[in-house]
Parts: structure tokens; sequence; C-alpha cells
């Protein structure tokens, strides 16, 4: 508990004091609330539309959340199928890395187009975006095994299926947890990115549909989505590492965390 | 036991696909039961050789043989012969048929020509299942408790957990460890009780043939001392066929009845010294002079080997 507060109180601090410059900055240099509104402006849009807002952060975590263990799920598999052959990783690296570098903001249109609006486009781009950590972190795990390890295995004539599954994967496990660090946060552009194109059918809607809103309607209210979206975001990313880091813990030590001679 | 395996290599040479050769002309004979020390400068190609034995890569060209009197063989507790236990085995292993054909026989033998070495691939090594290898660092798997770690050998051919259990214990007790220690994780224990964890994990298959690839070189001599003394032991009680490589001349006398003595690289053998101290060993036989003239001999030849 103790050591939460300490971790917590730097950045509130900082939080504070940041809320305190934007608005003396408003105040102090007249700056038009279209422009830049005050923080308490902000604060009375968010409690204005609070139900709007509680909806479409839950709708756009669910969508993030969606894309994130898809991504993990199918991820892992690509990165099981990598592992098995030289050939697979040559040939699909490529599409893989394209995959990475397209920019999400010129494909999601394209996904419109296939998939049409909604949801699960949404959940679409979200996956798309977060997929690749995951591939590239998991196979270079799997890759990584020490080869005396893999000696060892083959001196037991261990099937291909046994050293994925009692070998490869179980050594890929810390790589996995660093992949879905960077990928969580990345679900969350992707379902926010996603939802600016695919978000505008249903009638009640994401933060992404929210933010293109705001900019037409109330700077406030755009200020109150781009703000959930980042909490959201941080929610998303730590809660992956504490999970990520419990994995961990239970990965190389003994569950329950015991010591040596307990 | 009385089917230890025993060693025949007639000219061996290995030479590695970038050319490289890592081992030349090593003609080698290990009686069954027999435990040897192989000590030679770094590079000479001791691990090569170890490896060549235990089926991982094949020599480029001689003949290797390891075989056994009488077959087939009981492995491990449930007396179960090579090849059962493992249906996903055949299909992945190009030269299964032959192979399992072999272990059934008398001997299994890499002849000349041989195919192209062992792919990096999984699921192909033409191992033995009477082989066991110890590795020099403890190559323990980081995620899996003690008690997890010395039974994969036999999990992954699929021997039932109670047996499995009832090894393990065993083998625990033969090493050494107290069953505390068998929740543990390798990461909390120290390199020496690694070790352990590592001789159990080969012991608990009952191998018939032991290669130990400098398996105490990390330890501290007092460690080292220790464990070689709690190897001979259990070598005293089992005899199964035992190569052992080391750079510690000490621990090479003490241990065996014979040491060989590799030349630089690409390595050959170049003397072949008898212990002739019987077993079992007293720790104290490390301070007789008789010790001390054949480890001045061993280092002479060592000497000879760097040159
Ligand atoms: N996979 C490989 N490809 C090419 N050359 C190799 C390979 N493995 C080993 N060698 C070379 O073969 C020679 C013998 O290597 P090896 O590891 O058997 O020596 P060693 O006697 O075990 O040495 P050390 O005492 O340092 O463990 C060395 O010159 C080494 O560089
Ligand atoms: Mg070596």
């Amino acid at each position: 508990m103790n050591r939460l507060v300490k971790a917590a109180l730097p950045p509130a601090v900082l939080f504070v004091l940041v809320i305190a410059a934007w608005h003396y900055a408003v105040v102090g240099f007249g700056i038009k609330a279209f422009l830049v509104p005050k923080p308490s402006g902000v604060w009375q849009a968010a409690v204005e539309n609070r139900s709007e807002l509680l909806f479409a952060i839950g709708l756009t975590a669910a969508a993030a959340m969606c894309g994130f263990v898809s991504s993990l799920l199918i991820g892992s598999l690509t990165a099981c199928v990598f592992s098995q052959s030289r050939m697979i990783r040559s040939s699909c690296y490529p599409y893989a890395i394209f995959l990475q570098t397209v920019p999400i903001v010129a494909v999601a249109p394209i996904i419109v187009v296939w998939f049409g609006a909604g949801f699960h486009s949404v959940v679409l781009v979200s996956f798309m975006i977060s997929l690749f950590p995951i591939v590239t972190n998991v196979t270079s795990g799997m890759l990584a095994v020490d080869p005396d390890l893999l000696d060892l295995f083959r001196l037991y004539r261990a099937s291909r299926w046994q050293v994925l599954w009692k070998l490869r994967l179980p050594h890929s496990v810390p790589f996995l947890v660093a992949g879905a660090r960077t990928s969580s946060g990345m679900a969350v552009v992707g379902a926010i990115v996603g939802e600016f194109f695919a978000g505008n059918l249903a009638e009640r809607h994401g933060l992404g549909y929210m933010i293109l809103q705001g900019t037409q309607f109330s700077t406030a209210k755009l200020f109150a989505a781009v703000i959930a979206s980042t909490l959201l975001g941080i929610t998303i990313f730590g809660a992956s590492t504490l999970i990520g880091s419990t994995v961990l813990s239970r990965w190389s030590d003994p569950k329950g965390g015991g010591h040596p001679g307990a | 036991m009385s089917h230890e395996m025993s060693v025949n290599a007639t000219r061996v040479e290995m030479q590695f696909p970038s050319g490289q050769l890592g081992v030349r002309d090593v003609s080698l004979s290990v009686r069954r039961g027999e435990l040897i020390s192989m000590v030679g400068p770094s590079g000479c190609g001791k691990s090569t050789l170890l490896r060549m034995i235990a089926g991982l890569m094949s020599p480029t060209s001689g003949e290797l043989q390891v075989s056994t009197a009488s077959s087939p063989l009981p492995l491990g507790e449930g007396g179960r012969r090579p090849g059962e236990g493992r249906p996903a085995l055949d299909s992945q292993n190009k030269d299964s048929a032959a192979r399992e054909a072999d272990s059934q026989s008398e001997s299994q033998t890499h002849r000349v020509p041989q195919p192209s070495p062992l792919p990096e691939g999984e699921g192909t090594a033409a191992t033995d299942p009477r082989i066991a290898f110890v590795f020099q660092d403890s190559n323990l798997l980081p995620w899996r408790s003690v008690f997890d770690n010395i039974r994969l050998p036999l999990e992954l051919r699929g021997v039932p957990f109670g047996e499995q259990r009832a090894a393990v214990e065993s083998s625990l007790k033969l090493i050494g460890l107290k069953p505390d220690d068998s929740a543990k994780r390798p990461r909390m224990l120290s390199g020496g009780m690694r070790m352990r964890v590592s001789l159990a994990r080969a012991l608990v298959t009952h191998p018939e043939l032991l290669l130990l690839d400098e398996p105490f070189a990390a330890l501290d001599d007092l460690l080292r001392q220790q464990l070689n003394e709690e190897l001979l032991r259990i070598w005293t009680e089992q005899r199964w066929t035992g190569l052992f490589v080391t750079h510690n001349v000490a621990e090479a006398v003490f241990l065996s009845q014979r040491v060989l003595v590799m030349s630089k690289s690409p390595g050959t053998f170049i003397a072949d010294i008898a212990v002739p101290f019987e077993h079992p060993r007293d720790p104290e036989l490390r301070s007789t002079p008789e010790f001390a003239k054949l480890t001045g001999e061993v280092s002479r030849s060592l000497r000879e080997a760097a040159r």
C-alpha cells in the first residue's frame, strides 16, 4: 500500500500542476473557449454528457479488448507456425512487416468497404494494429531457445509437438508479456481510429466517433473525449503490465512466490 | 546392471559444413561399465565427440558404434523398450524404421557414407534412449520446478505420472537433494544444487551410457570435489559406462579408470593413461604421492597436446 502511494504521488502532483497551469494559461492569455476550454469547462462537458461518455468509454474499451485478446491468440498461434519452418517464416515475414508499416489510418477505410461499418470492423482495426508486436515478440522468443535445451529435447527424442509445447512456448512467455504490453496500448489507438471510420453507424457510439463529432460541435466535449481516451489507454496498459508481471513471477518462481527454505 | 553400453570409434572425423574440422582421426574403445575421462585443449573437439556419440550429430567419415551386450533393454522403472510410448516419433523420423530395428538388435552403427549431419529441426534425432547427457551449464528449464525438470525425460517418453514420481524421488535421493527442494525453481538454487538436479535428470532414465561435458566446470573446488565423490559413489553402485570431459586434471584422475588426452584442434587422441586406483576410492586418495605422480603425467601430456 505504502509503495502504491509512493508510486502514485508524483504523477498526481504533476497532474494538479498541469491542470492549474492550463487553467491560468487559458484565463491569463484570454484564449477563446472554442480553441482551448478551461479545465472546469471540460469537466462540465463531461458531466453533462456523462451517460454518452461512459457508454463510449465502455464501447471503445470492449472493442480494444476484443482486438487485443484476439491479437494475443492469433499472434501466438502465428508465431507457433513461424517457429516451425524457416520457409514459412521467410515467405510470411514480409507481409507481417507490411501489416505493421502500412498506416492503419489508410487501411481502416478499406476495412469499412469490405466489412461494413460497425463494432466488428472497429475490432478488426484494433486487432490489426496490435497483432504485430505479439507475432514478432513471440516468434523471437520461440527462436531464442538455448541450443543446448534443443539438444536435450532431441536427445530424449521429443516430437516436434513436444518441443513446441514443452520448450518453445513456455520459453516465449516473457517475450509474449513484453509484446502484450506494447500491443495493449496500440489496441486502444486502433479502436479509436477504427471508430473514426467504422463507428458512425451505431446509435450509440464509442470515443472515436465522439471525438469526430466534438470537432464540429463542442471543443469542451472533444477535450473530454480525448482525455477519456487517454485514461482508457493508460488503464488498459497498466492492467496488462500488472497481469504481465504477475504471469512472469509465476513463470520463474514457484506458486505463491515462496522463498528458499519455505 | 549388466547391460551397459560400449563405444567403438574408428578413425572418426567430423567436418562442419563451414569446412572446420571438429575432430580428426579419432579412434576410441570404451568397454562396458568403464568410466573414462577426456582432457584436451579448449576447442579440440571434446564436445563434438560426445555429441556424435550421443547421436546429436553424425561423423562425416569413419565408423562410430554404440552397442550393448543384450537387447532389448529395460529402460527406466517400467522396463520399457526403446521406442515404446512415443507414437509421435516414427512419423517424424526418416530412418526411424531402420533405427528402431537397430536398437532392437545388437548395435547401432553410424557408417560411411553418412547421411548429412542431422538437421537442426525438431524430432529428428537418431538418439538412443539409453544414453544420457549432462551439459556444461545445468541446462534446466527455468519455468519448471526441480521435480518437473527431473521428470522431463520420462514425461517426453510418455511414462505414466506415478512411475515418474517414484523415479524422480529415488533420483533425488541418489543425488543428495532433499524432498523439500523438489518444488523450487532452478533460479532459487545454488550452482552446485543446479548441477545436482541436472545429474538427477540424467540419471532418472537409468542410462547405460552417461556422457558428461564439463559438468562441474563452473563450480568452486570444494564443491567440485564433493560432487566428484558423489558421482563416483553412484557409478560404483550402478556401473553405467561413463565418458567424462573436463579441463581439471585432478578431477579426471580421481574419477576415472583411464584418462584420454586429446591434441589441440582438430583433436585426436594422443595419450591413454591408465589410472590403476581401485574403486571405491577414498577422498584422501587425492593427497597421496601416487595420485600426484599421475596428475603430473596427465598435465605433462596436456602441455604436449597444446603445443
Ligand atoms: N556447429 C559448428 N560449426 C562449425 N564449427 C564448429 C561447430 N561446433 C564446434 N565447432 C568447432 O569445432 C571445434 C571443436 O569444438 P568443440 O566444442 O567440440 O571443442 P571442445 O573441445 O569441446 O572445446 P571446449 O573445451 O572449449 O569446450 C572448435 O574449433 C569449434 O570452433
Ligand atoms: Mg566443449
